[in-house]
């Protein structure tokens, strides 16, 4: 865009001055102002008179002047984004106001690259690009996941933990990678930010999604999982416009287990001690309650939302303000989180050739919430395994204490009474300058930083048992994360001819640190203080700190973007990254791509199918690394750590300081390098109002150098080891399509529609490597966890392992392979057939990760009127319902249909559950569920009040009031908390369901004002 | 021009924010790097060696033998019983397989013993002279060579051949050794590894550290001779090296140090004052791991103390002992009175034994399925703490007494010496005496497996000892049946345990076909 201003200026001005030159011609000079329909004013819009070769170019207060031949005379008004208009201007006119509509077409949308911008229909790489209006926005949407769910192909985002306030786990054309950093690098206004959860989402602009590696190979390393850039609103208003948003919403549980009754569970457990003739847990004189543990522990929770921001663009400063509040309280009681947040983000134009400009974001934000890890010691576990037979209270109002193998104290006691409060508080301030050298060369350095600070704070009062017998617990723990980023580029341009050449160098350096700082004390005179005054304990802890190697990040890249013709695009880019994560002379590592694009459009042979308004082949290649092995030890690898574990060797004498290894040193580790090849077409149709794009791909990491910390044997002492363990390769389909289905004065309806799909498998593993599995969580508290998923070559991460159930063994019944079991026991199928049920029975039972994801949006538009329906989709993979299996064998209805001698034979519920048999495990298929989904993900409704119809209030600009329901139906045959929880987000295993922060869903009314 | 200077400014400023270098500083980890420089981290490194006897100083405390080795060496017989389901339930069950979560934790909790010591050793012994002395480094390292055969020792009664790794295997470890999958090491190879490292460290190590040159505090719990002595007595008593039993012994005894403890407190019998939370150690301990309660307490009580006890509140009974084994013992026997067998619960209910196997408890009664001991589970402590400080005995003296009685029968049936030694041992907990004229060869062996689980019950011996006398299967099927369950124990395949699924998986040469 900004090449095509100076362009045309330049010619502008030549022009000018040959016709001025020539002199005999007989002109005037007609002014004006362009905007556009919500009366902005439209910088860089070009005016041409017809039969004149007059032109000219609007400023960014969206006046301009051109000299016109004398008397009538048409006017072309042109800008990308906008619908060309032609205008008429009489003799007599010399002062035009002009609103330009937006066009259809979306092809002359800016998209932002890395270090750079350009058109969309000069892109060469696969890249999605969603703007504001199409973000999902409102209710609980706090962070940007949620906000781009479903919008673009390629990009599964799966709410993991309906927890207020979580993130969500957000992977870019398959995991890539088997480390827990899938993520994509996210990078906001030029600056690569780690706190991307923090954002306010309704301060972006536009987000564009850097997928292929001819687009991410800009970012070298850590480009291989996608780049996510989003830009932030700036200025966008002559006059200062003030908007304004306010919304309540409420949330309701959708999951909720059947539980039995306190009576039921009391018989059940009675008869089964009779059955094993062992004495029965409950004596006559026991009165069982019948306590909902479930319903005391949830509740119809709210979310509210305020949020103002002001803006301005005046004579080439733009300036762009905010403020946000949202508050969420969670349906599960004592749980809530509450942000506060303000941006800033300034432009200033200081002269032609110098720009000056910054961004600074500060956010606080309140997390109220304990562990939903999906772990039995999280309170969600014990209120599931509750028995209702046990009171919540004692008659003295006392806490009831329970104590099973699954529950140590009361479960509603430890949902409520801990106080676990995190603080994340996060600023980030970035500026950048901006300088002609000479013509066509422009250098540009932005540097800031962003520093974040958690504070986490806990207390167990005397409520608690372990907070009586200790006089109550108290900690805190800070942990900082500062990042320094500077990166610096010059950007020339070049044309001559049909030739133009647009070539970027840069630099970039970036330095992370991390420290943290622990206290812990016990014995308070009472429980009024929480956390807040640790100094107040009769027993203090030792404090605990630590500042972490700093990591450091150098990087030289180059880009070249060459364009023949405007038909022939070329891209090629290139990285050096070097990182302090690897050994002396593993460091540096190059990364290149390359890209070409075909515009067909104007080709005959297209024209002449009348098919195709717009048509464009694309194809890539290049590499982008990772290095992010690092992040989870806090030491790079090649180091030999030692950590203290230290011991009492004395009666009564002091702890004795020892040291032990905590890591096991490589220091041949090397850059994970992954390939790419894309191939795409962008269609339009009937004049554009059908656009559609398809890409194709295939990624593999280059030979055995995806980072990964391997299990290796416990011999070593340590159970993982870093290594370039192996590789993988996925490769997909994308198609999105977008349709002005009607467009008429009073009633639009626009549809967006995306699908993808993506296979992923294991290509190699480094020599010494069969597989890699993951366990599940502990289901019990004296059962361990299980190996449930399995890598192995040529099949995909994370794929669910486990025996082939068979139900039950009936009365009389014997089963050869399983020789000890008695009548009621769970059967297991002999898969390899040797007549033993041993680990060797095991299967493959499917996969954790959809195959395919889909996004349909549909909106309306009725004079004032707007509804939205969003529906989004994953099918294609299966999740292991780990709250089912221990519903099932201790509070769940499902636990009524277990098998009973001659009573109860036909069934699938083993008589005593599943973790008492030497046979199998209860990872089998029983609970290896299709979780397949549609879901309605958000339905709206507004209504713009045409306020500014009432003369007095010509000020307000728009009023808009709407409702608006998230999650509002699910069609899946899944059974349990939620298609899309998945609490093992590590790669090589996920698909679990345990103990996960229930699912709810929103229903919300705002309003949103805005004043100009 | 004046543009142009500012431009060379602002780049000049920049590359001051340039990473110069991309070796990162170190500022607060512990690295090879930057420790064993001294003395003090010498001894640091041998101090890790001994902490991983037991759990972390804070947090869950349940490694090897503060609680969960105990899952393998005693559970599975007739001296222990978990009425949970899941890993403990299988174990004690006789239903395990490659799966059980205890059986893989014990095995990760012993290689990272191991695992200390090696790093020890070799750190130690590359350490430069001046920083240390020769005889300083000797005393270390012998230390270390006694808690690592202590761990190969454990690992291989319950496992058979193990995977053997020493410091040379770390000094040698690359990524290929780490993904190396080794095959198993006979147990008579790692027998003489371990033989003669325990005859090198019983020439080195002192009797106590009172006074010690190499440490400033009286530390008890470290490795001495006496340790070293017995631990390779009871080598020997795994390889029916019988006379070797006899010297090694006969060595420990000769030391003049020992002997079985006697109350001095009214009330308290002996064998009840060996095993306070407050007696942490005394003249019987050989070798122990130390506990305090504030400072690296245990979950010893949290695992055996009884549930709905009025005073040892909140506990769990993970690891409770059978009826049938508890009348077995004498009326007269102080240690039959070890056992939490009749009590008024928190509830108000009375919590004793069933008359008969499922009856109904009357209103007002709670029926307990097995009895809890109090051997971990003081109920004299003075406060109701959350973690313990109790010592758990790996090598005791009367261990060694009834090790020796047990290598003279079979040297010469019915020694003198032998029903001597045993009635010691009873004498002491007032149980009725053996007289030899009651015995043969046969008999006494019967006798001695019989006082060692009386005696030594959830110390983490009688596994071992069923499977040396030859008779786990017959004593813990006959357990299981009378408990309503399979008599599931076959010999030999249940010899050992079969190694950890996890481990198969990375390694399969660790086969499980035979067990």
């Amino acid at each position: 865009m900004k090449k095509a201003k100076w362009f045309q200026y330049a010619s502008g001005i030549i022009a000018f001055l040959l016709l001025s030159l020539s002199g005999f011609a007989q002109t005037r000079k007609v002014t004006g102002t362009i905007t556009d329909s919500k009366k902005s004013p439209l910088d860089g819009v070009t005016i041409a008179a017809k039969n004149s070769k007059q032109f000219a170019v609007t400023k960014p207060d969206g006046t301009f002047e051109i000299t016109v031949p004398a008397g009538k005379t048409t006017l072309i008004i042109s800008s990308v984004s906008y619908e060309t208009q032609y205008v008429t201007v009489n003799a007599n006119e010399s002062v035009l106001a002009v609103t330009l509509n937006e066009s259809s077409t979306q092809l002359g949308d800016v998209v932002v690259v890395g270090y750079g911008a350009v058109k969309k229909k000069d892109l060469t790489g696969s890249i999605s690009s969603i703007k504001s209006e199409n973000l999902n926005l409102g209710g609980t949407t706090a962070n940007i996941g949620q906000a781009i769910q479903g919008r673009a192909t390629g990009v599964v985002v799966q709410q993991t933990s309906f927890a207020p306030g979580a993130g969500l786990a957000i992977t870019i054309r398959g995991g890539n990678s088997f480390s827990g950093s899938n993520a994509p690098l996210y990078v906001v206004d030029g600056f690569i930010t780690s706190g991307i959860n923090q954002i306010n989402p309704n301060d972006i602009a536009s987000i564009d999604i850097l997928k292929d590696a001819s687009a991410t190979a800009i970012y070298g390393a850590r480009g291989s999982n996608g780049v996510v850039l989003i830009t932030t609103k700036k200025g966008t208003s002559g006059k200062l416009l003030i908007e304004g948003n306010i919304s309540h919403g409420i949330q309701k549980l959708t999951y909720n287990p059947d539980f039995i009754t306190g009576q039921q569970y009391v018989d059940i457990k009675n008869a089964i001690a009779a059955e094993n003739s062992t004495t029965q847990p409950f004596p006559v004189s026991f009165v069982p309650a019948n306590t909902s543990w479930w319903n005391a522990a949830t509740r119809n929770a709210s979310v509210d939302n305020q949020g103002v921001n002001l803006s301005s663009n005046y004579q080439g400063s733009k300036i762009f303000v905010s403020v946000n509040h949202l508050k969420q309280t969670g349906v599960l009681q004592a749980t809530g989180f509450e942000r506060f947040s303000a941006r800033i983000g300034a432009e200033r134009s200081v002269s032609d050739k110098i720009k000056i400009g910054g961004n600074f974001y500060g956010a606080n934000s309140i997390y109220d919430l304990q562990p939903y890890t999906g772990d039995i010691t999280a309170p969600l576990f014990s209120l599931l395994v509750a028995p209702a037979a046990y009171p919540i209270y004692n008659a003295n109002g006392t806490y009831y204490n329970i104590i099973s193998s699954d529950i140590k104290g009361n479960p509603y006691a430890s949902l409520v009474e801990p106080t676990d409060r995190s603080i994340n508080r996060t600023a980030n301030a970035n500026m950048y300058f901006e300088y002609q050298i000479i013509k066509n060369l422009t250098y540009h350095i932005d540097a800031g930083i962003e520093y974040s600070n958690n504070d986490e704070g806990k207390y167990t009062p005397r409520t608690l048992s372990v907070g009586a017998v200790n006089g109550g617990i108290a900690s805190e723990e800070i942990t900082t994360f500062s990042r320094w980023l500077v990166q610096q580029y010059a950007t020339y341009k070049y044309a001559f001819k049909q030739h133009s050449f647009n070539i970027l160098v840069g630099t970039s350096n970036q330095k992370d640190q991390s420290t943290g700082l622990k206290a812990n004390a016990r014995g308070f005179v009472n429980d009024n203080l929480l956390y807040y005054n640790l100094g107040s304990g009769s027993t203090l802890a030792a404090p605990s700190n630590y500042k972490y190697p700093p990591y450091l990040l150098t990087s030289y890249f180059g880009r070249l973007n060459y364009s023949y013709n405007d038909e022939i695009l070329l891209t090629v880019n290139g990285r050096r990254d070097q990182s302090s994560l690897f050994g002396p002379g593993k460091r540096s590592e190059n990364f290149f791509s390359g890209a070409l694009a075909w515009k067909l459009t104007d080709k005959d042979f297209i024209k002449n199918l009348n098919t195709f308004s717009n048509l464009k082949f694309r194809i890539g290649y290049g590499t982008a690394g990772n290095d992010r092995i690092g992040t989870t030890n806090s030491i790079p690898p090649y180091i030999a750590a030692l950590g203290t574990y230290s011991t009492v060797l004395s009666p009564g004498g002091a702890l004795q300081i020892g040291f032990e290894p905590s890591s096991l040193p490589n220091n041949g580790l090397v850059w994970e390098k992954t390939g790419q090849w894309n191939i795409g077409l962008d269609m339009g149709f009937a004049h554009n109002r059908i656009n559609a794009t398809l890409d194709f791909y295939r990624k593999e990491t280059a030979k055995n150098t995806l980072l990964f910390n391997i299990p290796v044997g416990q011999w070593w002492g340590l159970g993982t080891q870093s290594i370039n363990a192996g590789s993988i390769s996925n490769q997909g389909i994308e198609l999105s399509i977008s349709t002005d289905n009607v467009k008429t004065k009073d009633f639009t309806w626009t549809t967006i529609f995306n699908i993808s799909n993506n296979i992923q498998k294991v290509v190699s593993f480094a020599p010494g490597i069969s597989l890699i599995s993951t366990n599940t969580a502990n289901p019990s508290g004296t059962v361990s966890g299980q190996e449930f998923t399995r890598a192995v070559i040529g099949k995909e991460l994370g794929v669910i392992y486990g025996y082939q159930y068979m139900g039950v063994i009936k009365t009389g019944e014997t089963y050869a392979p399983q020789p000890n079991s008695k009548p009621g026991d769970p059967k297991y199928a002999d898969l390899n057939g040797d007549g033993k049920i041993t680990p060797d029975d095991r299967t493959f039972l499917g996969n954790t990760t959809p195959h395919y994801t889909l996004g349909f949006s549909n909106q309306f538009e009725y004079k004032g009127f707007g509804l939205n329906i969003f529906l989004q989709s994953a099918f294609g993979y299966k999740l292991y319902n780990m709250n089912r299996l221990v519903l099932e064998s201790s509070t769940g209805a499902d636990y009524l249909k277990r098998f009973v001698a001659g009573t109860n034979e036909n069934t699938d519920v083993p008589r005593d559950g599943y973790y008492k048999s030497t046979y199998g495990s209860y990872v089998n298929s029983r609970f290896v569920e299709d979780a397949s989904y549609l879901r309605l993900k958000m339905v709206s409704l507004s209504y713009n009040i045409p306020l500014n119809r009432i003369k007095q209030l010509g000020f307000v600009e728009g009023l808009q009031v709407y409702v608006n329901a998230q999650n509002l139906a699910t069609i899946t045959k899944y059974t349990g908390t939620d298609p899309e929880v998945n609490v093992k987000t590590n790669n090589t295993g996920g698909g679990l369901d345990f103990g996960v922060f229930p699912a709810f869903r929103t229903f919300e009314f705002g309003a949103k004002i805005s004043i100009r | 021009m004046k543009k142009s200077i500012i431009l060379i400014i602002i780049i000049s400023w920049a590359f001051a924010g340039c990473n110069k270098s991309l070796d990162t500083t170190i500022y607060s980890n512990l690295t090879t790097a930057n420790a064993f420089k001294t003395k003090a981290d010498a001894i640091a490194a041998v101090n890790a060696v001994y902490a991983r006897l037991k759990g972390p100083a804070v947090g869950d405390n349940f490694d090897y033998w503060t609680v969960r080795h105990f899952a393998l060496t005693d559970l599975p017989t007739d001296v222990g019983h978990c009425q949970y389901g899941g890993d403990p339930g299988q174990l004690s069950n006789g239903q395990w397989n490659s799966t059980n979560g205890l059986i893989a934790e014990d095995w990760r909790q012993i290689y990272k013993l191991i695992a200390n010591a090696n790093n020890a050793i070799l750190n130690i012994s590359n350490m430069a002279t001046g920083s240390i002395t020769d005889d300083q480094k000797k005393q270390f390292i012998s230390e270390v060579k006694f808690l690592r055969a202590v761990a190969y020792s454990d690992l291989m009664e319950l496992r058979g051949p193990v995977v053997l790794i020493t410091e040379t295997d770390v000094a040698n470890a690359d990524n290929a050794a780490y993904l190396g999958k080794p095959a198993p090491a006979s147990i008579a190879k790692i027998d003489s590894l371990l033989i003669g490292d325990l005859q090198n460290a019983a020439n080195v190590l002192p009797l106590n550290y009172v006074n010690s040159p190499f440490y400033n505090s009286n530390d008890v719990g470290r490795a001495t001779k006496g340790a070293a002595l017995t631990l390779l007595a009871k080598l020997y008593l795994r390889e029916k090296n019988w006379q070797k039993v006899a010297d090694a012994t006969k060595q420990v005894m000769d030391l003049n140090v020992y002997s079985l403890y006697v109350s001095s407190t009214p009330g308290v019998s002996s064998y009840q004052g060996l095993f306070l939370e407050g007696n942490k150690w005394c003249q019987e301990n050989i070798f122990s791991v130390l506990s305090d309660e504030n400072v690296n307490g245990t979950e010893l009580l949290n695992h055996f103390g009884p549930q709905n006890h009025p005073t040892l509140t909140d506990r769990w009974d993970y690891y409770a002992v059978p009826w049938d084994f508890y009348h077995t013992y004498s009326d007269q026997d102080d240690r039959k009175k070890m056992f939490f067998t009749n009590f008024k619960g928190s509830d108000g209910l009375i919590y004793m034994e069933a008359p008969t196997p499922g009856a109904i408890a009357p209103a007002g009664y709670s029926y307990l399925p097995d009895v809890a001991t109090r051997k971990y589970a003081d109920s004299l402590r003075a406060n109701d703490t959350y973690y313990d400080g109790h010592s758990v005995d790996i090598l005791r003296y009367a261990d060694v007494l009834l090790s020796r009685a047990e290598a003279l029968n079979e040297i010469t049936p019915v020694s003198p010496e032998a029903i001597t030694l045993i009635n010691q041992v009873k004498g002491r907990s007032h149980a009725p005496l053996l007289d030899a004229a009651n015995f043969n060869q046969s008999t006494l062996r019967d006798a001695i497996l019989q006082e060692r689980g009386w005696e030594l019950y959830y110390e983490g011996k009688r596994r071992a000892d069923l499977i040396r006398m030859d008779k786990y299967d017959v004593i813990e099927n006959a357990h299981l049946v009378r408990i309503g369950l399979p008599a599931s124990i076959v010999m030999p395949k249940n010899k050992y345990f079969p190694y950890p699924q996890n481990q198969v998986n990375i390694n399969p040469n660790l086969n499980n076909a035979d067990r």
